[in-house]
């Protein structure tokens, strides 16, 4: 009678945690996936409730594949894949940014062809500014795929057995251009919110 | 079909069991593939009984490898948090379930092996299915040994295989019997050895290392 119990509790449980994840829409359609989910929820939990993986830039993989080899302590590796980490992490915000002002401008679009002449100069003169904001975060992230690149392939190069005196001050100019790299994120990000304040006001 | 044909192509691969980016759906596949191979191997093994009798045992051997599949599941992640593991505990699992999925091929190809080596002997067939469970783990831990990404260090790996050995031993004994409905399971026959008139000579054994033996 305990097991039927019990078995009886885990399958409410299992329900239970099986809709509210679909509610969640953290569970994929399907009834094989529902009814699986039902009876191996302790399985289907951890995997449910994981962020989804963010899309990967295979020069900023190159680069943290990099740091790993360089024959650094530990401490310094830790304090390069911490700066790696922020440019992945810049990057990524730039690419929603991207998305952003390309979803402001497909509004923008639609709102010209409902509006009368006078407005759709005010319309345009915005669509000039999203589209001069959008060509400016693309050559930011380009900017920075091809400072990535050169770093990586600079890391490449070094030959630790040839020239292995001068290993840290090759490591210092790495850290020179990972805190360039850095530098030129903060100050994009800083005229981009005066971009930002300047339209709030005008508006 | 397209999906789970690929993903049984992605299991036999040995140098490619990483961790898939549909997780929750290549989940379903795996636990899917793994209770059916475990299946068809627990129909071969049965014997003496009807097709009842056998789809009554394919459940169970099912059951078993599920069951302890589910019972490793919070001391993997105690281990995961003891040796500060880096994957995720989601990926963990999702690897877990990809090797009982291979497993679970294995196994059921040796359900081929097993209708042509038996004899009909319980003890005999009941040594040769443990055996083939066996080559089927030592299979998958090969594979797992090929693979280029290692989700565990040595130590934790070999403290997930042996619980995940011991917890499949407990829920082998838990689903039992599952040889032949006529005939004592090698375990009962063992117990009623143990119970026979072996026991009084271990009884003394055990009350000498006592010392409350009689002299």
């Amino acid at each position: 009678m305990s097991i039927v119990f019990t078995v009886l509790v885990y399958f409410t449980a299992g329900g239970a945690i099986a809709v509210w994840l679909a509610g969640q829409a953290r569970l994929p359609n399907g009834i094989a996936v529902r009814i699986a989910a039902v009876i191996f929820w302790p399985a289907y939990l951890p995997i449910c409730l994981s962020p989804p993986p963010r899309p990967t830039d295979p020069a900023l993989d190159g680069l943290s594949q990099q740091i790993d080899r360089l024959p650094i302590p530990e401490t310094r590796r830790a304090e390069y894949r911490e700066a790696s980490a922020k440019l992945s992490r810049a990057v990524e915000q730039r690419r929603a940014e991207l998305a952003r002002l390309a979803k402001t401008e497909e509004r923008l679009e639609a709102l010209r062809g409902t509006l009368g002449q006078e407005e759709r100069l005010v319309v345009d003169r915005e669509r000039t500014r999203v589209r001069d904001a959008r060509v400016k975060v693309e050559r930011d992230l380009a900017r920075a795929r091809e400072s990535v690149l050169r770093l990586v392939l600079r890391l490449e190069l070094i030959d630790l057995e040839g020239s292995r005196e001068n290993l840290d001050a090759n490591l210092a100019a790495v850290e020179a251009e990972i805190g360039l790299l850095l530098e030129a994120r903060v100050e994009v990000e800083e005229a981009e919110s005066g971009v930002f304040a300047e339209r709030a006001g005008v508006r | 079909m397209n999906i789970i044909v690929s993903r049984l192509g992605a299991l036999l691969r040995p140098a490619n069991i990483e961790a898939p980016e549909n997780a929750a759906q290549t989940l379903t596949i795996d636990l899917g593939v793994a209770a059916i191979g475990f299946a068809v191997f627990g129909a071969a093994i049965a014997a003496g009984g009807n097709a009842g009798w056998s789809l009554l045992v394919a459940a169970k051997i099912a059951g078993v490898f599920l069951t302890a599949f589910l019972l490793s599941l919070p001391p993997l992640y105690a281990l995961k948090k003891f040796f500060d593991v880096e994957a995720s505990f989601a990926q963990i699992v999702s690897v877990f379930a990809g090797h009982l999925a291979l497993g679970g091929i294995f196994i059921s190809a040796g359900a081929g092996v097993f209708l042509l080596l038996r004899r009909g002997e319980i003890d005999f067939d009941g040594m040769l299915a443990i055996g083939l469970i066996a080559a089927s783990v030592i299979g998958v831990l090969i594979c797992r040994a090929r693979s280029s990404m290692k989700w565990l260090s040595p130590l934790p790996a070999m403290l997930a295989v042996t619980l995940f050995l011991s917890l499949l031993c407990q829920s082998g004994w838990a689903f039992r019997p599952y040889m032949d409905p006529q005939s004592p399971t090698l375990f009962q026959a063992k117990l009623e050895w143990f119970a026979g008139r072996q026991r009084s000579d271990l009884e003394r054994v055990v009350l000498f290392l006592g010392g409350k033996a009689k002299r």
